[in-house]
Parts: C-alpha cells; sequence; structure tokens
C-alpha cells in the first residue's frame, strides 16, 4: 500500500482502502468525491485520508510506505506517448465493436418482428398498386415471402469518436507511471506529543479497537469497539504531554467532556500508564492492565 | 484488482450507474457493543460490500463533454485548451493573455468530479498524479484544497480570496514623502506590468475621503495573483496633490432634512469669564458653508479677549504653531480657565489631541500588541484564503460582488490566532462579511467565527 506525503492513500488499486479497514481496522477518512454522485458531501469517495499515526503503524508493521509528491514528474517520452495513443486508439476501436455487438444482439433478438414489419409494408406497396390498376406479377409477391434480413446492413451506424468513453484514472495505471517510486524519508513521531499520540494509537489498537480523530470532540483519539459503521464510539483517549501542565481545572473540563459526549474518558500519560474515567452511570467494561484507577465523576460533586 | 483500464464494455456499464444514482443505505441504527451475533457480521459485511462497490468505481465520461487541459508546471497553473459546455465556466476559471486558465484547486476538483481531464505532456494524468503534483505545500496545501473541495461539493461558489476587496483604507500608517515617492513609481510600475499581463476585471479599490487615496484606483487585480502577497505601499500611499473640496460636490443632506440643533441655554456662570454667547440659535451640523448663507448662519459669535489679543504668529508647520499656542496658553489662558468655579476637565498643559482622548476615556479600548502590526499584510498567515457566495445564477466572474463569506484555513494542529490577529482582520474589512474559520481535522472540516458581544452594563448604583 503507497500513501503520498500527505498521506492520502491510492494505493496501486482501489481495493487497498477497503483492505486497510476490513483487514487492518484502520478507518482513515474518505476526502474526494465519489465519482457516481460528486457534489455532495454525506458519502465520499477515494482518496483515503490517513492519520499520521495510523500511517506509523502501517509503515511499522511494513504494510505501507510512504512515497514522494509527484510534484518532479518528468514529461513522457516518445515512446509512452505513443503507447498510450495506441491504448487511447484501441479502446475506441473496441468500444466501437462492443457497441456494434450489443446492437446486433438487440437486432437479433427482435429480428422476426422486424422482417414481418418490412414483408407487411411491402404487401401493403403491392395492394395499393393492385388498387390503382398495376400489373402485378406472381414473381413479385413470391420475392416478398423470400426477403431476408440483412443485418449487416442495419448495423452500419458508426460510433463517432466524441461519442466514445474516456476513463479518468484513479489510481495511476502501469502504462501511465513514468518513474519508480521514491520512499518519502519521514521523520515521525519527532516531538513528545506525537511519540504520546503514536504510542497511544498503537496500544489501543493492538487491544482491537477501530480508532478515529476526535478533533471535533476535543480529545485525540475516538475509540470503537468495533467498526464504525455499526458501533458507536464508547471511549474518548486525550493525551497528556508530560511537558504540558495539567491542572485540576483541565481534568473537570475534560471530565465534562466525557460526560456531555456519553464516553468514557482515556486518559493516557507519557508511561502509558491509563487512567479510565467514568461518568455517572457508565462503568468501564474492558479491564486495561498497568495502573488503573477509576473515578466516578458526576457534574454535582466529586 | 489493480489500477488498469477498463475494458470497453465496463466504460458503458459504469456510465449506467451513473445515471441512477444511489447512495448506500449505511448498516442501519448503531449499537454500542459489538455481540458476536451473525446479525451483527451480516451487517457490517454488507457494509463492506457496498462499500468496496463504491469505491471500486471509475470515473468515466463521454469525450465530447470532456473538457481537456495542460499542466503548466511554471505557472503552476493549468491551461484549458479544448473547452466542452459545462456550466462551471459561469463560476471557475480566469483569462489571461487570451488564454483560458484553472487554479490547481479548481483543475484537481473538477478532475474528481469528472469533467476535466488534465495532460502533462501528451498523457493524461491519473487523479493519483494529480494530487500528488497539485497539492503542493507553498501553493496549495491539502487542508486548502480540502475546505475548497468541501465547499464547492455543498454548491457554493468559491473564489480565492482577493485582498483588495472591501479593505478599509483610512487605517493604513503614514508615510514620509520621500519613502512615499519611491514607493508610488515602484507600485505603479507593478500596476502596469499587472495591467500588460491579465484583463480580468477586479472591484477598484475604494478610496479614502482623507489626505490618504489610494494610487492603483485604476489597478486591475486579478484572481491570478490573489494569493501572491500584495505589499502594503501599493494598496495604499499617502496622496501626493492637493484637492480641493470646494469643487467636489458632496450631497447636501441638511437640506433635505430639517435636521436642525438647537443648543441649549447655558448659565453665564458656567462660561469662563470675558466669553459671552448670543441667543440660542438653531444650528445645522455638517452644513457646508454657502457663501450666501454665510451671515445668517454666523450668528454665534465670540468674544474671548485673549484669543483677540494676541498677535498672529507665523509658524511653518503645525508642530511649530502647537509649541507657540502652548506656549502662550501656559502663560495666559491658564490662568483665567482656572480661575473660576467650573475647572476644565483636562489640563491645558496637554497639548495632544489624543492624549486628552485618553484622558476622557473611561473604559480603555483593547491595546493592540505593536507585534500584530504585520496582520494586515496579506502575505501573513491570518489572512482569509477564499471568498465563498451563495449559489446565484447571475453570478459573475469578472464583477463577483462583496462575497457572502470569508473563509480562513486553520490545521487543527495549528495554534488558534491570538486576539489582536483576529480584531485586526476584522477591522481590515469594512463590509460586514463574516469571517469563518475552517479547522480541517484529517480531512474533517469544521467551521467555526468569532463573535463580538457586548456584555451587559448595569448603570443604577
Amino acid at each position: 500500500m503507497i500513501s503520498n506525503e500527505h498521506f492520502l492513500l491510492l494505493g496501486k488499486s482501489s481495493t487497498d482502502a477497503c483492505s486497510v479497514r476490513e483487514d487492518h481496522r484502520i478507518v482513515g477518512h474518505l476526502v474526494g468525491c465519489l465519482p457516481r454522485l460528486p457534489r455532495q458531501n454525506i458519502s465520499l469517495g477515494l482518496p483515503l485520508q490517513l492519520l499520521k499515526e495510523e500511517a506509523a503503524l502501517l509503515i511499522q508493521r511494513g504494510l505501507a510506505k510512504v512515497i514522494t509528491d509527484d510534484s518532479s514528474l518528468p514529461l513522457p517520452n516518445q515512446e509512452e506517448v505513443e503507447k498510450f495513443v495506441e491504448k487511447r486508439e484501441d479502446l475506441y476501436n473496441d468500444q466501437r465493436s462492443s457497441r456494434r455487438e450489443e446492437r446486433k444482439q438487440v437486432v437479433l433478438k427482435h429480428a422476426s418482428k422486424v422482417l414481418e414489419g418490412k414483408k407487411g409494408k411491402k404487401r401493403k406497396e403491392l395492394k395499393k398498386r393492385e388498387e390503382k390498376g398495376e400489373h402485378v406479377t406472381a414473381e413479385e409477391w413470391k420475392a416478398i415471402d423470400a426477403m431476408e434480413l440483412d443485418v449487416d446492413a442495419m448495423l452500419n451506424h458508426n460510433l463517432q469518436r466524441e461519442n466514445s468513453f474516456i476513463q479518468i484514472h484513479t489510481a495511476t495505471p502501469e502504462l501511465h507511471r513514468r518513474r519508480e517510486d521514491i520512499e518519502f524519508e519521514w521523520s515521525f513521531p519527532a516531538t513528545n506529543a506525537d511519540k504520546l499520540r503514536c504510542a497511544a494509537f498503537s496500544e489501543l489498537w493492538c487491544r482491537g479497537f477501530f480508532l478515529t480523530s476526535a478533533g471535533k470532540f476535543g480529545g485525540d483519539f475516538l475509540v470503537y469497539p468495533g467498526d464504525p459503521c455499526r458501533f458507536h464510539s464508547k471511549y474518548i483517549a486525550v493525551c497528556l504531554p508530560e511537558d504540558q501542565k495539567f491542572t485540576n481545572l483541565d481534568m473537570t473540563s475534560i471530565a465534562r467532556l466525557g460526560t456531555a459526549v456519553k464516553k468514557l474518558l482515556i486518559l493516557v500519560d507519557e508511561m502509558l500508564k491509563y487512567g479510565m474515567y467514568t461518568s455517572e452511570k457508565q462503568t468501564p467494561l474492558v479491564p486495561l492492565p498497568g495502573s488503573i484507577q477509576k473515578w466516578n465523576h458526576s457534574s454535582h460533586s466529586y | 484488482m489493480a489500477a488498469r483500464y477498463l475494458r470497453a464494455e465496463e466504460l458503458g456499464s459504469n456510465i449506467a450507474k451513473f445515471c441512477s444514482p444511489d447512495l448506500p443505505q449505511g448498516s442501519g441504527l448503531k449499537s454500542d457493543e459489538p455481540d458476536g451475533s451473525w446479525l451483527q457480521a451480516k451487517q457490517i459485511d454488507h457494509y463492506h460490500r457496498e462499500r468496496k462497490e463504491l469505491l471500486n468505481e471509475e470515473r468515466v465520461q463521454v469525450s465530447k463533454t470532456l473538457t481537456k487541459a495542460q499542466w503548466d508546471p511554471v505557472a503552476q497553473k493549468v491551461e484549458v485548451i479544448s473547452k466542452a459546455m459545462h456550466q462551471f465556466w459561469k463560476v471557475m476559471g480566469h483569462v489571461e493573455e487570451g488564454r483560458f486558465w484553472l487554479q490547481p484547486e479548481e483543475a484537481l476538483f473538477l478532475m474528481d468530479e469528472g469533467v476535466v481531464e488534465i495532460y502533462h505532456g501528451e498523457v493524461p494524468l491519473s487523479l493519483q498524479q494529480a494530487y500528488g503534483m497539485f497539492l503542493n505545500c507553498s501553493t496549495l496545501p491539502p487542508e486548502r484544497y480540502q475546505v475548497y473541495s468541501h465547499l464547492c461539493r455543498l454548491g457554493y461558489i468559491v473564489r480565492r480570496h482577493v485582498p483588495a476587496c472591501g479593505l478599509r483604507m483610512t487605517t493604513a500608517p503614514k508615510v514620509d514623502d520621500e519613502q512615499m515617492k519611491e514607493e508610488s513609481s515602484e507600485s505603479t510600475s507593478q500596476i502596469k506590468r499587472k495591467l500588460s499581463e491579465s484583463d480580468v476585471d477586479t472591484k477598484r479599490i475604494k478610496e479614502s475621503t482623507t489626505e490618504e487615496c489610494v494610487v492603483d484606483q485604476t489597478a486591475k487585480l486579478s484572481v491570478a495573483d490573489a494569493w501572491s502577497p500584495v505589499p502594503k505601499d501599493q494598496r495604499v500611499c499617502k496622496k501626493s496633490h492637493s484637492w480641493n473640496f470646494a469643487e467636489i460636490n458632496f450631497p447636501d443632506l441638511s437640506v433635505v432634512e430639517d435636521k436642525v440643533m438647537t443648543l441649549p441655554s447655558l448659565p453665564s456662570d458656567l462660561l469662563p469669564s470675558g466669553i459671552s454667547r448670543d441667543e440660542p440659535t438653531k444650528y445645522r451640523p455638517n452644513r457646508y458653508k454657502q457663501p450666501a448663507e454665510a451671515d445668517a448662519s454666523d450668528q454665534m459669535e465670540f468674544s474671548c479677549d485673549a484669543f483677540n489679543t494676541s498677535p498672529v504668529e507665523n509658524a511653518s508647520n503645525w508642530q511649530e504653531w502647537k509649541t507657540q499656542s502652548r506656549h502662550k496658553c501656559n502663560n495666559a489662558l491658564v490662568d483665567l480657565v482656572h480661575n473660576g468655579k467650573t475647572k476644565p476637565l483636562v489640563d491645558s498643559v496637554v497639548g495632544d489631541s489624543h492624549q486628552v482622548l485618553s484622558r476622557l476615556q473611561i473604559f480603555k479600548p483593547l491595546i493592540l500588541p505593536e507585534k500584530s502590526e504585520d496582520a494586515c499584510t496579506p502575505s501573513s498567515p491570518v489572512s482569509p484564503v477564499f471568498d465563498v457566495h451563495l449559489p446565484n445564477a447571475n453570478f459573475k466572474k469578472t464583477n463577483p460582488g462583496t462575497p457572502d463569506l470569508r473563509v480562513c484555513v486553520y490545521r487543527q494542529s495549528e495554534m488558534v490566532p491570538d486576539l489582536s490577529q483576529i480584531v485586526k482582520l476584522s477591522e481590515l474589512y469594512e463590509d460586514n462579511v463574516l469571517l469563518q474559520w475552517a479547522v480541517v481535522d484529517n480531512g474533517d472540516v469544521a467551521f467555526y467565527s468569532f463573535n463580538q458581544i457586548d456584555l451587559p452594563v448595569d448603570l443604577t448604583d
């Protein structure tokens, strides 16, 4: 699996985005337009943007690599251009023949009806001529019975080039690849805060949870017991880097946060010790080893 | 399934899906805990299968409805080669030297939407390559693109922020004459260059009525230069020639409405000795003194001996005059004023009007630190990135009008701008356009805005 510098995962194929979620419990965030319905924000499409922590975890486990951006992509050489032109021409011809084939199927399906119709038309013509007093020979009547459908003549409708379909590729096909991937040298995590976030992410991930970013809630991660498509997040993880002061006031505010969003609060400190802080009614169901403290918080007193 | 060309038959079937688009329904109501049941597993599996199918879809377009464009790595923009009819032309793109251009974010979004095919050389780019090439921390940070595409998908008309539009001009600092001359010649040359470069019309910058005026009134700031830093001296310069305000016709509002202010009669002991006032009379504020009416309106007379007796001083500038008059005040006026029962609120020793004002103010206004000075320049990090217009059929690229929103883009990990920067930024614009702060958290866009509120004041004691 390949991600670029901004952790936008397109991978070698679209299945990468599915397999990180299904096989590796990495959720990410889809940020592109959905091809079938681009102008909406409800359901989005590729690329899948990964959290830095998600990317770090995948790299650490050898499941993905980060490559540099294509900003210095070389111009295609003559051979590559020819290959592309040839490919597009082939596709056009294929489309022509497949369109022709489709039409042939339709024509053959209705061939008997069409033939009947044509015969009927001819007969009417002859009848009219007889009524006018013209002489119609028996051979002419016979010729109508012997009429056959010329399928090929009906198919000489040709597909215009401007009506042919063109694909806009999401991931780069082999034909368009113009240079080898250069691995991006990524120094992450560098700061203490990042290291803590990374450690917390991989620790919780190892326990079998699904994690997403909790920026909107004011925490670090939302922790889901199962796939986020089916389950509510149960915990909200907040990292407490050592170099930042953590006062009682902060404690109160994040405990309030936990109560307000109906999630159990997981506090992670530098030593990767966990504190589980619960709001009034809930009790932690997943036992976490290490120093677990339980602290019942109610909005009235504690 | 690796990235590949769709086969001819698949192209057609893909198009058919676009004709009747519907979104997957999701996996129903969420529950709190996985219970390991068959039903839950089935629901998740169904969701995954639907998702996979959805993500596997490729963009397919009929050739004649596809706009073809070429990436220009030098200009960092996309030039349109062949235009297909599409409504995006109403709101996107710009013209430069008779060529049609798309900004990288516009091009990338249109490509994502499946209406533009972008070539690099003779071969079209894949979306993957385009993302890699266009998203660049210096020209187009990914957060900006994400906010842009988020708003575009919702149907808003999003343009790069043009710094000149709606700027409050009177707050500009004054510059010395010599420095100013240099700057103005420099800026006019820049303007000339700009004029030759582009013929896209944008708004003319509003002129201020004070002694400062805008040099590049006729300059056409193009959308192309929207994000390029505009030096401050180019926007505002001190006026070099004087205007005869008597020749400029300002509407005289006081004539239409009978706005008459009557001054209340004052007890004579409140006035300093030696100053008397005539009958309370009608006084018209904001009225330009007409020569014919001058006599009639000039009924207020002051008879202050101290003013009359002092000889007229010759001073070459205000500074000199101020020191002279202050000197005089110290001698004569101070005694005169301070002798009576009523004394002035402010010492006359304080000559500067700013000092007087500061003494009169009981509540001190927010004092902004000096370092926020650079916040006004559009090149500083705190500056709107996009002008957002509501969907509008009559929208014109050449004359977009006042935007409905201005959007600043921030990353979740970035520091919140300090109060002085926010205040400076909101003071920079005189139209009351809402300033929104888009905060991007791993592809998730949230919008925030700061509102000023007045705390109620209880005046009873």
